[in-house]
Parts: C-alpha cells; sequence; structure tokens
C-alpha cells in the first residue's frame, strides 16, 4: 500500500504513479480540533462537509478535541477524514491499512454497509485487515502471491487460504 | 495545500498561546514608559515606549513565532501527517509554504500590531504622523523578511531534528544575525591579519539581520529611510529569503519512515 502510494519505492520494477490516499492507524491530527472542524479545514469547498457530518453521526464520534477521544473513536474520525479528503481532493483510490483496529462491531458494520451500498465503479478501496477482521463473507477471492493472481472460491476457509499462499510456487510449478 | 495550510492556522489559533504576546504588546504600551526616568525627562515617554513595543515584539517573534514554527514543522513527522500529505499527490515545495506560511502570518500580525502600537501611543509630539506612520510599516516589513528567513531554516530543520533543537538553532542564527555579526564586524578591523580575514569572510556571508531592527531608528526618531537603502535593504533581505528558501526547501524534502 505503502508502494502503492509512492511513500516506498517498489522492490523491482517500476510503478506509475497515481495519487492514492494511504491511511495509517499512526496518523495524528491536532490534537485540540474537533473532528467537525478537522472536516471543515480538509474540505476548504464545504462541499463534503454535508456527508463529512453524516459519517461522524453514523459512526457516533463525538465532537470533542481529538485528543480527547477514545482509541476507537479516533480510528473511526481518521477513516470519515480519509473520505473527506479524497473527495475534496479527487482521489479515486484510498488505501485504508487496518481501518477496524479498535472498532466497535457497530462501527464496522456501517462502514462495510456504506462501503458495499456505494459501489461506485471510480472511487476503489483497498483495504487491509486481519482475516479474523473479516466482517462480511467475501463475493470473490483473489490470490496474489510471488507474481502470480489466481482465484479461489468464495466459500474458501482462511486456514485453506493461507496453505495455498505458503505452497503457492509449488502451485506454480 | 489550503487544507494543511487552515489545519495548523486553526490549531495555532486553538492553542491559544497567542495571548502572551498580544498582553505582552499591550502591557509595553501601557507601561513601556515606566522603563525610563520619564519624571526627569517627560519627552523619553514615547521614546521608551516605541522602544518597550518594538523590542517587545522581538523577543515574542524570536521566542514564540520560532517555537510555534518549530513546534508544527517536528508535528509533521511525529504525527505521519508527512506520508499522509505525500500520498495524496501534495508536493513537497507546496506543503513546505503552507507549514511556512503560518508563522510569516504571526510575524506579520505581530510586527504589524506593534507598528499600529508605535503609531499611536509612541509618536513624539513635533513628528509628523505620515513620516511616524511610514518608518514604523518600514520597521515592521523588515522584521517580518528577516524573521522569514528563520522559520524557513526552523522548518527545514524539523525534517530532521526535534522542535527543541531546530528552535534552538533558528535561535543562535537570530543571535548571530543580531548581535554576533557586530561582534564579527568588530574583529575585521582587529590588528590579528589572519582573523581580520575570517571574520571579512564570516560578516560577507553572514545574514545581517540587525538591519531590519528598527528599534534604534524609533527610538531616536530618525525618520523613515530613504528610498535608495529602503530598496537596498529589501533586495538584500528578499535574496537571503530566497536562499534560505532554496535551502529549506532541500532540507524539506520527503523522507520514507
Amino acid at each position: 500500500m505503502k508502494t502503492l502510494a509512492g511513500l516506498i519505492p517498489p522492490l523491482a520494477g517500476k510503478l506509475d504513479r497515481i495519487p492514492v490516499l494511504y491511511l495509517s492507524d499512526d496518523v495524528d491530527f491536532p490534537a485540540r480540533l474537533t473532528p467537525r472542524e478537522i472536516v471543515q479545514c480538509l474540505d476548504p469547498g464545504a462541499h463534503f462537509r454535508a456527508l463529512g457530518t453524516e459519517l461522524l453521526a453514523g459512526l457516533e464520534v463525538e465532537n470533542k478535541r481529538y485528543s480527547l477521544l477514545s482509541k476507537g473513536n479516533r480510528q473511526k474520525a481518521r477513516v470519515v477524514f480519509a473520505e473527506i479528503i479524497s473527495r475534496a481532493r479527487k482521489i479515486y483510490f484510498l488505501g485504508l491499512d487496518e481501518p477496524f483496529a479498535g472498532l466497535d462491531f457497530q462501527a464496522r458494520d456501517y462502514l462495510v454497509s456504506r462501503w458495499l451500498g456505494n459501489v461506485n465503479r471510480e472511487r476503489h478501496l483497498l483495504v487491509s485487515m486481519h482475516p479474523s477482521e473479516i466482517p462480511v463473507a467475501p463475493s470473490q477471492i483473489l490470490l496474489v502471491s510471488d507474481g502470480k493472481i489466481w482465484t479461489v472460491p468464495p466459500t474458501t476457509s482462511w486456514s485453506e487460504i493461507r496453505t495455498l499462499l505458503q505452497t503457492s510456487e509449488l502451485i506454480s510449478v | 495545500m489550503r487544507a494543511i495550510f487552515l489545519i495548523h492556522l486553526k490549531q495555532v489559533i486553538r492553542d491559544k498561546d497567542w495571548v502572551y504576546p498580544v498582553f505582552l504588546l499591550l502591557l509595553c504600551a501601557l507601561l513601556g514608559q515606566y522603563l525610563a526616568p520619564t519624571d526627569d525627562d517627560p519627552t523619553l515617554v514615547f521614546a521608551t515606549r516605541t522602544q518597550a513595543i518594538w523590542l517587545g515584539a522581538w523577543a515574542c517573534s524570536i521566542f514564540w513565532v520560532s517555537f510555534v514554527a518549530a513546534r508544527l514543522g517536528s508535528m509533521q513527522r511525529q504525527s505521519h501527517l508527512r506520508g499522509f500529505w505525500k500520498s495524496l499527490g501534495v508536493r513537497d515545495r507546496d506543503y513546505f509554504f503552507a507549514v511556512f506560511a503560518i508563522p510569516n502570518l504571526l510575524n506579520a500580525g505581530l510586527f504589524l500590531s506593534a507598528a499600529f502600537l508605535s503609531i499611536f501611543t509612541g509618536k513624539q509630539l513635533d513628528t509628523p504622523l505620515g513620516d511616524w506612520a511610514l518608518v514604523n510599516l518600514q520597521a515592521a516589513f523588515f522584521a517580518v523578511l528577516a524573521q522569514a528567513v528563520i522559520s524557513a531554516v526552523i522548518l527545514a530543520l524539523t525534517n530532521y531534528l526535534d522542535a527543541s533543537p531546530s528552535f534552538a538553532c533558528g535561535f543562535l542564527l537570530n543571535l548571530y544575525g543580531m548581535y554576533g555579526i557586530e561582534i564579527v564586524d568588530l574583529a575585521r578591523s582587529g590588528s590579528n591579519r589572519s582573523a581580520a580575514v575570517v571574520s571579512d569572510l564570516l560578516w560577507t556571508l553572514g545574514p545581517h539581520l540587525h538591519f531590519a531592527d528598527f528599534t534604534s531608528r524609533l527610538t531616536f526618531s530618525w525618520g523613515a529611510l530613504p528610498l535608495t537603502p529602503f530598496l537596498n535593504v529589501s533586495v538584500y533581505f528578499c535574496g537571503i529569503l530566497l536562499l534560505g528558501s532554496i535551502l529549506a526547501l532541500r532540507l524539506w524534502k520527503y523522507r520514507p519512515e
């Protein structure tokens, strides 16, 4: 994800640079500003403030100073900021690094239902997470390993996928 | 770029430590006259007030604005905002100028406030208001330019150092440019030939920030700087600001964490 976002160079080959928002869970915003104020600053044109307010309300993020928010609320706020800034800057590729870390089930469900309910062919979301945190049954599974890309049935369990990924060299042989 | 500027400007406003310089400037305007024996010579009231206001403004810029610049700069790396903005396609140059605008805005506010206070509370009775206003505005203009160089250097250093050492470097550069260079000037005319050559080189290279300090000119009512020297000094400060900005931009390059 960092390579896609241009933050670290690729190990080999070249990558065409396209704007990709990379949101890691260690990004912090000014401590004394509230999430709504941060949204206002990130969207100076005020085109997506209503969306920001809706997302903050939907995720039940309290409008108090960023430093006073709980770890989970900060994470929720970060995801909202990523949504707003990417729309304000017309970034169509979002890379979210473990966005569900520290989130309650309600917030996870809210985000997933929003993401799956607003499918947009122009906007792409790349999310990394631990298999135990995957909140929905996938409609497709695509495996990428050692320069190979292949699919497996959606019903494949994580333990089977892991075995497949570990033995990908054998498969390719 | 606008988002970066807005978010950090709002942060500085919300931090509320701008109250201290405002309070100090008002205190200097109200009580500055008591720093001199005005009972013996009542005409000293205005000069002393002016001196107190401008010294207060310089102290606030050197300590407070420089520290704000250091804090803002170091926050970018510590909060991993560099990577966040970089991934959004914000170029290093745009990022730098978005953050750099904030200390400059603070310096402009600070020195223009000092000029405003000095114009209305420090004017000698026999000085024409237009001339007095002009010299105060010249003082504010040069002070902002001189301190912009320091802010640029401090911000750039925060890409490698924490806030405190970056601030210390800016402070030392201020100290050297304001006072140290005068000591170097004395060494130039000394009897030691090699020391004089080195001092001469240092004097030539050094940032002559003391040109921007109009406190004596204002205190002793020497009047506005004539056009030609004004333009010369302006070009000098724009030149060192340009050099400082180029150096700062090179140091501000994104470094993977």
